[in-house]
């Protein structure tokens, strides 16, 4: 078995770390209560941003070329986008 | 040409794990992707029911539920690592801290139904309870499952079943755990933040 896609252990915490900050950015959003298309934006950027580094990372797809890397990062970026769009209709 | 070579062998790569778990993590994926889809077109014709009610959720459980799958996930990629490096002690600390973060999450939502249903809200006291709780709870029955797989995946590292040479079951499992977070990273800021 190829070595190629292991991430090393060090790695996998600044990832981590990264993953913490970002979800804590999102909290700091929530416990403020703010809205609107910005900021939801912002939150909807963080979720792209945490999904491809869970897949790419964590799952080890980071190597993995073809459809499966790109149905699993379809989630994080459709999806999010979608529901953007759907925020962005229902305000105007 | 080093590095033409070293492509090639990148491109390469196979998937983590087996086949069968893609095809199942796709298809919860997709379920998934549906309800988030409905949530949001419901809530474009329900808006001010769902900015109201949204507020009453506890954002703090939300928050600390967040930060113990991702540092969950985060044991079990540092398990799938220590495995391929052979070190099956370091692999089954790693699984057995992914397992804590997970009962973390199931005590915090355990609390946090405790003090909804305590309230005297259930699927029908609107349509927002009706996507929080059908939403929350399909995605709590993952963990419960997800729980059930790294318990079983640390019982076969402590009967030597795994190895840096074998280690695929471990990659499958870790593959479903790792989707679950995936689910939740997007269900916690579409039902408890962004309004």
């Amino acid at each position: 078995m190829s070595t190629a896609r292991f991430t090393s252990s060090t790695k996998l915490t600044i990832i981590w770390i990264i993953l913490i900050l970002l979800t804590l950015s999102t909290a700091f959003v929530g416990y403020l209560e703010l809205s609107g298309l910005s900021i939801v934006g912002f939150v909807i950027l963080t979720i792209t941003l945490k999904g491809q580094l869970i897949i790419d990372h964590f799952m080890g797809m980071r190597y993995v070329r073809g459809f499966w890397r790109h149905a699993m990062l379809g989630f994080v970026i459709v999806i999010p986008v979608i529901i953007w769009t759907g925020y962005y209709l229902s305000s105007v | 040409m080093s590095e033409v070579v070293s492509q090639s062998v990148i491109e390469k790569e196979p998937l983590p794990g087996d086949l069968a778990i893609w095809f199942f993590i796709m298809a919860e994926l997709l379920v998934f992707g549906v309800f988030f889809i409905v949530y949001v077109f419901v809530r474009s014709n329900n808006l001010e029911l769902f900015n109201t009610y949204q507020l009453e959720l506890h954002r703090i459980a939300g928050v600390i539920n967040t930060i113990a799958l991702i540092t969950s996930s985060y044991f079990v990629a540092m398990a799938v690592h220590a495995i391929k490096n052979n070190d099956t002690r370091r692999t089954g600390h790693m699984l057995l801290l992914s397992i804590a973060m997970g009962a973390i999450f199931v005590i915090v939502k355990i609390w946090e139904y405790a003090h909804v249903f305590g309230a005297g809200i259930h699927l029908s006291t609107n349509t927002f309870y009706t996507f929080y709780i059908s939403l929350t709870f399909f995605h709590f029955m993952h963990v419960m499952m997800g729980m059930v797989i790294l318990g079983a995946l640390y019982l076969f590292v402590r009967q030597g079943k795994y190895s840096a040479e074998n280690h695929f079951g471990m990659e499958t499992g870790a593959s479903y755990w790792h989707m679950v977070d995936l689910v939740w990273i997007v269900l916690f800021p579409l039902v408890y933040v962004i309004r």
